[in-house]
């Protein structure tokens, strides 16, 4: 997660963990100042360890929640920019044809850039000298029904993935799954594949095994080389059918019968995660197709996927929060309980602290001491609290969704964490300071001699105004939470991108809301993106999307 | 006595003389209003009380004589009428004011104690004095110097649970008057502790009196403690009923049960 709310998270790590030094950081200040009053607050922690450990319970909800939330964010970051780079590998760029095609110049079968064209476009990235282009290669995927010989095991949708063998160098991303060696298509035989995991999985296949796939009505017979690992290069393309088998463009194109390519592969001369490179490599691209008449266009880039990953998290971290307000809110109340509780278990102490001369600052300092002290147990135990939540929701969601190919890592990063104890200790600190300031506002009569503070009548008990007071106090309290909701949703709006807002842009979490839940139903297969993330990038290129999804 | 205590002889400030009162109540009114019931605890108190005096204020329960004395020392509001201490008007006096005179000015013994119990003796000792800007190093020498004068500079480091009732009562004795104060504040000072401890508390107070001429307002149903006193003074019903000299003759006589 880089951003929340439309700001930095690393702008929100830095505000917070100097809020966080602030709080220590008066708490240090009592400690200096006045040390007898900070022991005579730190020394009531142990006093009583079941009660101790019950405050730091208690304090610990809100700090749970958020390191829930954020920690989620990142798993679902982690797990779908992973996804991204692990299918994309040295893949920054992709073109298609879908222009072409509109403008009646792909042929009936799908295929959108004829070999002329991508002929041609070699030839142009060849003549331009793109400083951070590397590598380029055409690419056919070809969904194909395939039965193992050896297993009797059939699969009815591999993907079949040819790639240019003269141009696969730049494209190391065929790994044999055993050995780690970089595998090339043009070491194959004729009648020879290469098999991804997923697809030996399925198929229960191992190298040597004859493959027969059907094409065209046609049984055309292979033999695995070798198993390798899942990427976009080797057929898996698709979130719920990643099985695939990679052979040369050649190979594939005189199979399948077409002498057209389904896209155009560019690499960029920096790594796998190397997103400024994919940027650079997309804006030399843009400016080269833009200045020929080819008719391709960009169908998709890298940083752009990892972009709408992140997106995806921040909803997700976003999501959670919001669902989490209301809990974050009791949390807070129960501190201010808490702290109600203490002091009135405590109330003759604090009488006779102040009859010899304690003001009413020094038994604040004394609870914010106190308070201090269970605030960064509570924010620590809360945080590991958090992170194990988050794993287990993850994990489970994981299992639950893993038929339609969604898996989760769980994962966090060190920022989140610091942010979630940064933003559960301030939270938790506010909350202690407002309520040792109500209750050190005692009488001290009442309080040393330990009976109900003399409280006078209210003259507008059981008046109008006085019902119209309690109902604009309930108002007062109750727009705290739902006045942070509201601004929860409006700012979360802002977390897309400026250009892809829509009029209204509150209408937004809603099309957030509908488009992760068509993830899978709107992606259109052969896509060589992770599910969802296709339909997402597709959306932003139609001014329809809005009201497809707000729908 | 410790050095602490002959080091600051004068209790009595510059404001307040032999001659003018260090305590006066004019026309004190306390009512307690619990919006159903209300109770005149005070009704038109009128009180002089000289620097040096030892007083005793007895009565029978509830005739508002622990209200007075909370009145009196600043710890609770009135509802009209002047209390003036070393000739400073309460009522204009901020909460902070108030709270600095009496960890300057005032020291507290209270029936129950009231230590704090996370504190050791020697720190509840001096908790006044650190709270009142004093440094910490002359503090823990006062607060030692106090326990010391009331015996229990052997108990310096341990906590309130491990002390006897009478220790307890001596450490709130020390914390009374490790800040040297002009008015010393008694409500029951010796109610929880047997005779004999009770006794030799009496002497410790008698002695810091008759020595560094504190101001002392013992509330007290205990007539042999108030015999000990140099002026009784009787309440009933939220109003003073007598005020009388101690002499050989009129030793806290007994004027209603209580």
């Amino acid at each position: 997660m880089d951003s929340m709310f439309g700001i930095s998270m690393n702008t929100i790590l830095i505000v917070l963990v100097t809020l966080l030094a602030f709080s220590v950081g008066i708490s240090l200040l009592v400690a200096l100042r006045n040390r007898i009053i900070f022991m005579l607050g730190i020394r009531n922690i142990p006093r009583r360890v079941a009660q101790t450990v019950l405050i730091v319970i208690g304090l610990m909800l809100s700090t749970v929640i958020i390191t829930a939330a954020f920690t989620t964010g990142d798993t679902v970051d982690y797990s779908i920019t992973k996804q991204t780079y692990d299918l994309l590998g040295h893949v920054d760029t992709i073109l298609d044809g879908e222009v072409a095609s509109a403008t009646g110049a792909s042929d009936s079968s799908g295929h959108s850039i004829s070999n002329e064209e991508y002929q041609t476009f070699l030839n142009d990235v060849q003549a331009a000298h793109l400083p951070d282009v590397d590598g380029v290669a055409g690419a056919l995927l070809s969904p194909v029904p395939v039965i193992d010989a050896r297993t009797d095991l059939s699969e009815a949708n591999v993907m079949f993935a040819g790639i240019d063998a003269e141009r696969e160098e730049p494209f190391p991303d065929i790994i044999d799954a055993h050995s780690g060696a970089v595998l090339r298509v043009g070491d194959l035989a004729p009648g020879e594949v290469y098999l991804n995991q997923e697809a030996e999985n399925k198929l229960d296949a191992e190298a040597g095994d004859t493959l027969n796939v059907y094409v065209n009505g046609e049984e055309r017979p292979f033999t695995v080389k070798a198993i390798v690992k899942n990427a976009g290069i080797t057929g898996a393309v698709e979130g719920q059918a990643r099985e695939g088998m990679v052979a040369s463009l050649a190979s594939v194109q005189s199979i399948v019968g077409t002498d057209r390519l389904d896209a155009i592969l560019i690499s960029g001369k920096g790594g796998v995660r190397d997103l400024e490179t994919s940027r650079k490599v997309e804006t030399e691209v843009d400016g080269l197709i833009k200045s020929t008449t080819l008719g391709l266009e960009i169908s998709d880039t890298k940083h752009g996927l990892v972009h709408d990953a992140e997106l995806i998290s921040n909803f997700m971290a976003t999501f959670f929060l919001l669902l989490g307000l209301f809990s974050i809110g009791a949390g807070l109340l129960l501190i201010v309980m808490i702290f109600v509780m203490l002091a009135a278990e405590r109330k003759s102490e604090m009488g006779m602290a102040r009859a010899v001369g304690t003001k009413r600052l020094h038994l604040v300092e004394m609870f914010l001491a106190e308070g201090t002290g269970y605030d960064l147990m509570s924010a620590l135990a809360g945080v590991f609290l958090g992170v194990l939540v988050a794993f287990g929701l993850t994990t489970a969601a994981s299992a639950i969704f893993s038929s339609f190919g969604l898996s989760f890592t769980p994962h966090a990063t060190a920022r989140s964490i610091a942010i979630s104890y940064s933003l559960g200790v301030v939270l938790t600190f506010l909350t202690v300071a407002f309520s040792s300031w109500r209750v050190s506002n005692l009488n001290i009569v009442a309080a040393i001699r330990d009976t109900p503070e003399n409280l006078t009548a209210n003259p507008e008990a059981g008046t109008f105004r006085g019902y119209a007071r309690s109902l604009l106090n309930a108002v007062v309290v109750l727009s705290f939470p739902i006045g942070t909701m509201l601004f929860f949703l409006r700012g979360s709006a802002f977390a897309a991108p400026k250009g892809e807002r829509a009029p209204g842009s509150r209408c937004l979490m809603a099309c957030w809301v509908s488009r992760s839940i068509n993830w899978r139903c709107l992606s259109p297969p052969g896509n060589l993106f992770p599910p969802g993330l296709s339909t997402y990038r597709d959306s932003r290129r139609s001014p329809w999307c809005w009201a497809r999804f707000s729908v | 006595m410790s050095a602490v205590f002959q080091k600051e002889p004068a209790v009595v400030s510059e404001i307040s003389t032999p001659n003018r009162p260090i305590i006066e109540a004019l026309d004190v009114i306390k009512t307690y209003d619990t919006g159903k019931v209300k109770v005149n605890a005070l009704r038109g108190i009128n009180l002089r009380i000289m620097p040096g005096e030892m007083v005793a204020i007895m009565g029978p329960s509830g005739c508002g004589k622990t209200t007075l004395l909370n009145c009196l020392s600043g710890l609770d509001v009135i509802d009209s009428g002047t209390v003036n201490v070393e000739g400073v008007d309460l009522a204009r006096m901020s909460d902070n004011d108030k709270t600095e005179h009496r960890a300057r000015r005032m020291g507290f013994i209270f029936q129950f104690y009231n230590l704090l119990p996370v504190l050791s003796a020697v720190e509840n000792v001096e908790l006044p004095l650190l709270v009142a800007g004093v440094k910490a190093k002359e503090a823990r020498h006062r607060a030692m110097d106090a326990l010391t004068v009331v015996k229990l500079d052997n108990w310096a480091t341990h906590k309130p649970a491990e002390l006897s009732g009478g220790q307890r009562q001596r450490v709130t004795i020390a914390r009374a008057l490790v800040n040297t104060p002009a008015i010393v504040w008694g409500d029951e000072p010796t109610g929880d502790l047997d005779s004999v401890t009770a006794g030799e508390i009496m002497d410790l107070l008698q002695t810091l009196n008759r020595e560094h001429s504190q101001t002392f307002v013992l509330v007290t149903h205990d007539h042999g403690i108030a015999a000990r006193t140099q002026r009784i003074i009787h309440m009933q019903d939220g109003a003073i009923t007598s005020d009388e000299p101690v002499t050989p003759g009129n030793e806290a006589k007994p004027q209603n049960a209580g």
